[in-house]
């Protein structure tokens, strides 16, 4: 069930990475004229299309971690990182704390695509909660690799 | 939600997990070998901290958006609030690395 749990953590983390990405990509740097290619592509997508999904996304990310954050202060933790590898352990409490702030975010990250005159705000927290599960996702693959589940 | 209620929903997050965290609010504490909730800490107990800190998110939001529905906050403070936190939050872990 662990594994399970951690798997479909992944394949949603995997998820909300790239919505987020494509969103602050085509909010900051958006696609102009009629130039074709990946790169073009990349940055025409509709951003507004991708809010419910982001805030979706980042709810259900952040409760299966939350329910495998027992089996890892247990096993991981507890068992090996806060001995052997502290700066794991360090890693982690840092993933938590932007976990609850991208969650803390996601209030003004909605409010910010639903105010038409709001572009600026929307390009700041797009690229914000952006950063936070880049880091997230990064830091959560080190450490899983460090100590596995 | 009304789009005037997310600042101060973010603020209201923001600032009641640091509370918690620096334990103004009161901590509640998972110990998931014991399967119990407690107030008090168990010496020698692995436990989980990070559910109380959320929950008291979770509360401080639910204050802020209500705030929200009658005073407008500025969305600079309301950006600014949640990322000054977690700057101070990650010097805080300096620990962990040997700083």
């Amino acid at each position: 069930m662990t594994l399970l749990l951690l798997l479909v953590h992944t394949i949603t983390s995997a998820l909300l990475w790239g919505a987020v990405t494509h969103q602050a990509l085509a909010v900051s740097w958006p696609a102009r004229g009629a130039r074709d290619g990946w790169w073009t592509t990349v940055r025409s997508v509709r951003a507004e299309r991708y809010v419910l999904a982001v805030v979706v996304l980042f709810c259900t990310t952040l409760s299966l971690g939350a329910f495998l954050y027992p089996p890892f202060r247990v096993d991981v933790r507890a068992a090996y990182l806060d001995a052997h590898v502290p700066w794991g352990t360090g890693l982690f409490e840092l993933k938590e704390h932007a976990a609850a702030m991208g969650l803390a975010l996601l209030p003004l990250y909605w409010a910010s695509w639903r105010d038409p005159e709001g572009v600026r705000v929307r390009r700041a927290t797009t690229l914000t909660l952006a950063f936070i599960v880049w880091f997230n996702f990064l830091i959560g693959h080190v450490v899983n690799n460090l100590h596995g589940l | 939600m009304r789009p005037a209620r997310g600042p101060w929903a973010t603020i209201g997050m923001a600032l009641s997990y640091v509370l918690a965290v620096v334990h103004v609010l009161p901590r509640l504490l998972f110990y998931p070998r014991l399967g119990t909730w407690s107030l008090q800490a168990v010496q020698g107990e692995p436990s989980i901290s990070w559910y109380g800190y959320v929950a008291w998110a979770l509360v401080g939001g639910a204050v802020g958006a209500a705030i929200g529905a009658r005073v407008r906050a500025p969305w600079r403070l309301a950006l600014a609030v949640p990322l000054l936190i977690l700057l101070g939050l990650f010097i805080g872990q300096k620990k962990w690395f040997g700083l």
